[in-house]
């Protein structure tokens, strides 16, 4: 455990550091927060049954993308680039154990989410007087805690049919992309064909977005949507960690 | 080259020359540890009959491998020889197929905690973390080890004392390698593992690398270090082993290996003018390799014998042969005729 603690140290160390990680994961939900809440300040919209405002939409929608951004998106690019460049080599050859190298790339990238998510609260809160009731704190963590085990299982998964950290970005942004678009995250799902809900609803992007739009919307949480949102994204773990522990590899290449 | 004629005692002397350089140690070895060429006393690396497939491919086919402790032990092999495979499943990143492999007295495969601590490895070509400082590199890989060596030390031993506070990734590639010794180095481990450590430098950084792998040596450390250059193991090694085709070809001291302590010198000469090279002495001529108009290259394995031969022969009729040259067979040449039997898959061993 020691081990864990000093290994993410300097891997959140070399992580703020890493210009890129730093725009995508910190600067772009910011700035997006600042220009969508500034943008949309009066006008409400309904999703899922919950008509808020839309700037308090966009701060849940925004807090979705960080913690994606975060742990998959992030993540992988990670797992990549050190598969690659031979640093998982290099720490395979220490004794630091595989259990503890992969607990600290987890724990690495779920500091930076909830880091980036507590930073976007407080803006949220300071510039546009936005901040979720008491009664949808649960359901905000909740969406921390299942999105993040979720999108780290997915992207232990995901970073085995990635051979190159060229096809990295090309790869995340291929599928992120039009899943943001059919979850409820830039656009409400009241606008969307039914079919597109439904099949935005198998991945876990738009359940984090259910959980985090429910927390910031007034009132109590509905029981039964939030444990279908749970569920689905305890399941996508499960998916995940075990496709990993099938096909990830330490090497490089060709590791028989 | 002042003694006085020796003639018929030339076949005699090669004679002599071949039994007794056999047993002579030509050059021992700057450690300690054992007699040059002879097994180690105490294997810290021991691998019998090693298997490795790839799909239909016989990467490793029966490689047998010793290294005592306090060797610096070389591995020569060209690319695809099953040079890589062999040395990952030492380090423990493959399985082997078959075969018993033993590593400080552990199975690689099954590489424990304890175990890890003890090696070193020094990876070909990985930039690393590129975001920390060459320090907090050193740091987090300390942090790994019970026992690490202090950093500021370690950094003084590779001769990188002073780039502490530089981002490793904007080190030169030679500096870069020094910081990869240095991550091996932290643990304090016994045994090492080099892997192509100064591929790609300049020579000036080269003979610099080396300087600092000779220091490693007094530090009592065991080096299993693999390269493409000839220099680099003449320079370092105590005992080489090359592989070619998936078999170990040839083992020995850098001046044993491949008989190159028995094989002939190459003496070359020019006759002065109006002298022809049917002139020389018949045991001279029977040994010429070539003859290139006045021009004479003999094979002998009795190089003082036939080059006194050579002198009494002109003394006696007042001949002046000013280009004498004499050169011993290189680790280069003898290395490339070892893994240039290779096409033969079933007769490897190269005779020479």
């Amino acid at each position: 455990m020691q081990m864990v603690l000093h290994t993410t140290r300097y891997g959140l160390r070399a992580f703020t550091r890493n210009r890129r990680a730093r725009v995508f994961t910190m600067f772009m939900p910011l700035l997006l927060l600042v220009v969508f809440a500034t943008m949309f300040n009066d006008a409400n919209t309904t999703v899922d049954g919950i008509t808020q405002s839309y700037s308090r939409y966009f701060v849940a929608s925004i807090l979705t993308l960080s913690i994606t951004s975060a742990t998959f998106a992030a993540l992988v690019g990670m797992i990549v680039s050190q598969r690659e460049l031979g640093v998982y080599k290099r720490r395979r050859a220490t004794p630091l154990s595989p259990a503890a190298l992969i607990t600290s790339q987890t724990l690495t990238v779920v500091l930076m989410g909830v880091a980036t998510s507590v930073v976007l609260l407080v803006v949220a809160e300071l510039a546009f007087g936005i901040h979720p009731p008491v009664a949808g704190v649960p359901a905000l963590i909740a969406a921390v805690v299942f999105g993040s085990a979720a999108f780290c299982g997915l992207a232990f998964a995901a970073s085995t049919f990635i051979d190159s950290s060229d096809s990295t970005q090309p790869v995340i942004q291929a599928t992120m992309l039009p899943l943001f678009l059919i979850s409820g995250v830039w656009i409400s799902s009241a606008d969307l064909p039914s079919w597109l809900n439904q099949v935005a609803a198998v991945f876990p992007i738009e359940h984090v977005a259910d959980l985090l739009h429910r927390a910031f919307a007034s009132g109590a949480l509905a029981a039964g949507p939030v444990a279908v949102d749970l569920a689905v994204l305890a399941a996508w773990a499960v998916v995940g960690i075990v496709i990993a522990v099938r096909r990830f590899d330490w090497l490089p290449s060709g590791h028989a | 080259m002042t003694r006085r004629d020796r003639g018929p005692s030339l076949p005699v002397m090669i004679n002599q020359a071949i039994l007794t350089t056999e047993p002579r140690p030509s050059e021992p070895p700057a450690n300690a540890s054992g007699e040059p060429g002879s097994p180690p006393t105490e294997a810290v690396i021991a691998v019998r009959d090693l298997h490795k497939s790839y799909g239909q491919t016989e990467a490793v086919r029966g490689v047998d491998l010793e290294v005592g402790r306090g060797e610096i032990f070389a591995f020569l092999g060209p690319n695809g020889a099953g040079k890589t495979t062999t040395v990952e499943i030492m380090e423990g990143f493959r399985e082997a197929d078959s075969g018993t492999v033993e590593v400080l007295g552990e199975d690689p495969a099954r590489p424990s905690r304890r175990w890890r601590e003890r090696i070193g490895i020094v990876l070909q070509e990985s930039p690393g973390e590129t975001e920390l400082s060459v320090r907090e590199c050193l740091e987090l890989y300390a942090g790994l080890y019970p026992a690490p060596r202090p950093i500021d030390e370690t950094l003084e031993l590779v001769g990188i004392g002073e780039l502490g506070q530089k981002p490793s990734g904007r080190l030169s590639g030679g500096e870069r390698r020094r910081l990869d010794v240095a991550l091996a180095l932290i643990g304090d481990p016994e045994l090492i593992f080099l892997d192509e450590p100064t591929t790609g430098f300049d020579p000036a950084a080269r003979r610099a690398a080396w300087e600092m792998l000779s220091g490693l040596r007094s530090l009592g450390k065991t080096i299993f270090l693999t390269t493409h250059y000839m220099e680099e193991a003449e320079r370092l090694a105590d005992r080489i082993a090359v592989i070619a085709g998936g078999r170990i070809v040839d083992a020995g001291t850098p001046r044993t290996l491949g008989r190159r302590d028995l094989a002939a010198s190459r003496i070359s000469f020019s006759l002065p003018t109006g002298v022809d090279p049917g002139e020389l002495p018949p045991e001279l001529l029977g040994l010429a390799d070539r003859i290139d108009g006045r021009r004479v290259t003999l094979l002998s394995p009795a190089t003082l014998a036939a080059v006194q031969r050579l002198g009494t022969w002109a003394d006696g009729r007042d001949l002046e042969i000013g280009d004498l040259e004499v050169a011993r067979p290189s680790l280069e040449d003898t290395y490339l005729t070892l893994t240039d039997d290779q096409d033969d898959p079933d007769h490897p061993k190269g005779d020479r």
